[in-house]
């Protein structure tokens, strides 16, 4: 399977160098017409809920992994992405994110699951700045934590003896200490 | 018999019913915890060091994760209770020496980073333990940039001078080290850091006439070294009077020798490819450079003799805050001095930039030397240091053979312009024994920063746009934030003679 997807791939990845070459020599002489035009333009993503959602072509840029087909198609309105690992939900948090320009103040109105959501979402679909931000967003929340919150936010089971957790904390002391444990 | 399509309808509902199971199982599981451990370490590596480490505890697949981070920062600031210091610094030293024994070695370390304050006679013994083991640490895992600072060390020991383990310097993949140590150290032998690019000591305390010679043998690919000899504490004596440094491969190189312990100190600096030298020194020092290819060269403080060895064909920018009076003892060694910074000025023979202080001019007006041409001069910057225990007219007598001998002079810059003081007052201002009226007639910019709105700074603006026919740029400035006032604006502007003259005033206003 990965290797069927990955050969398809490098397929689009060729077309999308011929679609280039194309273009390129098209546009030559209006290059500020044919900036103009793509302005507007969205694209149109499923989610993993099954919604259609038309997206504006600047937001989508943002995703790398979309961006590798957009050239390899004539992005007519038929042409539908999906994005099966992501909610119509969080895609639209992720617009939100990016329309705000990436805003410390948005992200802490995000629950702790949308956090989350957001970063597979952000590495699923290979968007570098929401990517960082989002993290930068988790690892301010985490910061000064005790082991139990942390647990917790990750929804991870601790499946250490009572023995081992308590040697490690003894080797890493340094690591709790000043650590408020709330 | 089942009918095979009935069969077939039946199998796609299934497993369109399994794949919409296995969709909302996906959703509650937790997925980070399915994240790669690249998206995890990123997480991390936006924590502290010391935050990302207390992750260990979570589970056992974070056990070890966080020893995979590329930059190890151990830094010991508390803020505490100081007798609790030595027990927390037992167990810093501790995990410290978890983290380099149980790191994989081969994985590389991107930056060390260690730094203790609040150092106490009581964890002497951790201290020794912690040095050894980081040293361990540079010397057998990759590590590509090892910053270490020892803060105030010396102020609650006796102790006057360390030795740092001779493994610290010992490393093949090391390219930046940067030591901040407030405690006498010294190079020791068998230096080896074939991939050292650049190494700070901040400060630095000369403890042998060859440390720095054995460090730079030692390190074959050094292109930038940057110390800094000054008082660390009375208590560290060196009788170092000579710093000798050679390199074939150094470009870059910072002295600052701002400690009187002797007189007569000597600087030589011999490199082929250096191509910036900055001293800054303070006693009298005699400087030798042989630097043949320096594109520019900053000289601050204080020198008794400062001589270069085979010129500068290629220099392009020059700083000269030097003073060559300090500690003569007569005439007779005052005209010598003042012959030899004749021929160091020569030496700037192709300089196209130079940003020049006052008190050099002092010897070169006892020069009988001729001041020598700069073809390629284009800007001169006036800095401070002032002089005014030295006649006034002197000083602007040296001034005129420079600017006489500076036939392609464009841009002339004033950095305070204290060198027109004495006019404050006086309502006659002569410029004409300062500035030769060929220079003016060709001057296509003047500058003034830190414009104090004197009378004799309109004066001057004055005099260069009345007699300026060449001028394009008038340029008026105060300190930083500071803006110029209306009124000062107004005056400004009235002085304008030609419409041509652009005026700029502070950063973004232009007339």
């Amino acid at each position: 399977m990965a290797e069927r997807g990955e050969s398809s791939e490098a397929v689009m990845l060729k077309k999308t160098e011929e679609e280039k070459l194309r273009k390129g020599k098209m546009i030559v002489g209006d290059e500020s017409k044919a900036g103009y035009e793509e302005e507007g333009k969205k694209v149109k993503l499923v989610t993993s809920d099954g919604v259609t959602m038309e997206v504006e072509i600047s937001i989508v840029k943002e995703m790398e992994i979309i961006q590798t087909f957009i050239g390899a198609t004539d992005t007519d309105d038929s042409f539908i992405f999906p994005i099966s690992n992501v909610s119509s939900h969080i895609l639209n948090q992720i617009i939100e994110l990016v329309k705000g320009e990436y805003d410390q103040e948005l992200a802490k109105k995000l629950s702790h699951d949308e956090l989350k959501e957001i970063l597979v979402a952000a590495n699923y679909l290979n968007m570098k700045t929401l990517f960082h931000f989002i993290a930068t967003a988790i690892a301010n929340v985490i910061q000064n934590k005790s082991v139990e919150f942390v647990r917790d936010f990750f929804g991870i089971v601790n499946d250490f003896t009572e023995e081992e957790e308590a040697e490690l904390r003894k080797t890493n002391a340094w690591a709790f200490e000043g650590v408020d444990e709330d | 018999m089942e009918d095979p399509l009935l069969k077939m309808i039946r199998q796609s509902l299934l497993e369109t019913l399994v794949e919409a199971l296995d969709r909302r199982r996906d959703d509650k599981i937790d997925r980070i915890s399915i994240l790669p451990q690249s998206v995890l370490l990123h997480i991390l590596s936006l924590l502290d060091f010391k935050e990302a480490a207390a992750t260990s505890v979570l589970s056992t697949s974070w056990r070890d994760l966080f020893l995979q981070l590329p930059n190890i920062l151990l830094v010991f600031d508390t803020n505490g209770n100081p007798s609790d210091n030595p027990r927390l610094f037992h167990i810093f030293t501790l995990f410290a020496n978890r983290v380099f024994r149980e790191r994989n070695p081969e994985a590389s370390i991107k930056l060390l980073h260690v730094s203790v304050r609040n150092y106490t006679k009581r964890m002497e013994e951790d201290y020794r333990s912690l040095l050894m083991s980081v040293a361990a640490a540079v010397s057998t895992h990759k590590v590509h940039q090892f910053s270490l600072d020892l803060g105030t060390y010396s102020s609650s020991t006796k102790a006057s001078s360390i030795v740092l383990p001779p493994a610290m310097f010992r490393s093949e993949t090391l390219t930046s080290l940067l030591l901040t140590l407030f405690v006498g150290w010294d190079v020791p032998e068998n230096v080896w850091l074939p991939n050292l690019r650049d190494a700070h000591f901040l400060p630095y305390r000369l403890m042998h006439e060859n440390s720095i010679q054995r460090f730079l043998d030692g390190c074959p690919r050094l292109e930038k070294l940057m110390f800094c000899i000054r008082l660390i504490t009375w208590k560290v004596k060196t009788k170092v009077k000579t710093l000798r440094m050679s390199s074939s491969t150094l470009k870059v190189l910072g002295v600052t020798w701002d400690l009187i312990d002797e007189t007569e100190m000597s600087i030589a600096v011999k490199s082929e490819s250096l191509e910036s030298l900055t001293l800054c020194l303070r006693g009298g020092h005699k400087v030798n450079v042989d630097a043949p290819n320096l594109k520019s060269f900053d000289i601050s403080g204080h020198v008794r003799e400062l001589n270069i060895i085979q010129g500068f064909p290629s220099i392009d920018e020059a700083e000269i805050d030097v003073a060559y009076t300090f500690q003569a003892s007569d005439l007779d060694n005052i005209y010598s001095r003042s012959e030899k910074a004749s021929t160091f000025l020569r030496a700037l023979g192709n300089v196209r930039l130079l940003r020049i202080s006052e008190p050099i001019m002092k010897v070169l007006y006892l020069s009988t030397s001729a001041m020598p041409t700069f073809r390629n001069m284009y800007k001169i910057k006036l800095i401070p240091h002032y002089c005014d225990d030295f006649p006034r007219d002197r000083i602007e007598q040296v001034l005129f053979d420079l600017f006489e001998n500076c036939p392609n002079l464009q841009v002339l810059s004033f950095d305070k312009i204290n060198v027109f003081n004495d006019y404050n007052n006086s309502g006659d201002v002569d410029f004409e024994p300062v500035f030769p009226i060929r220079m003016v007639q060709n001057l296509k910019k003047l500058k003034i920063a830190h414009f104090k709105g004197r009378e004799g700074e309109y004066k001057l603006v004055e005099y260069f746009m009345n007699n300026g026919e060449s001028l394009e740029i008038v340029s008026v400035r105060k300190d930083g934030w500071k803006a110029i006032t209306r009124e000062q604006q107004k005056r400004i502007l009235s002085l304008r003679a030609e419409k041509r003259v652009r005026i700029y005033l502070g950063k973004n206003l232009i007339l």
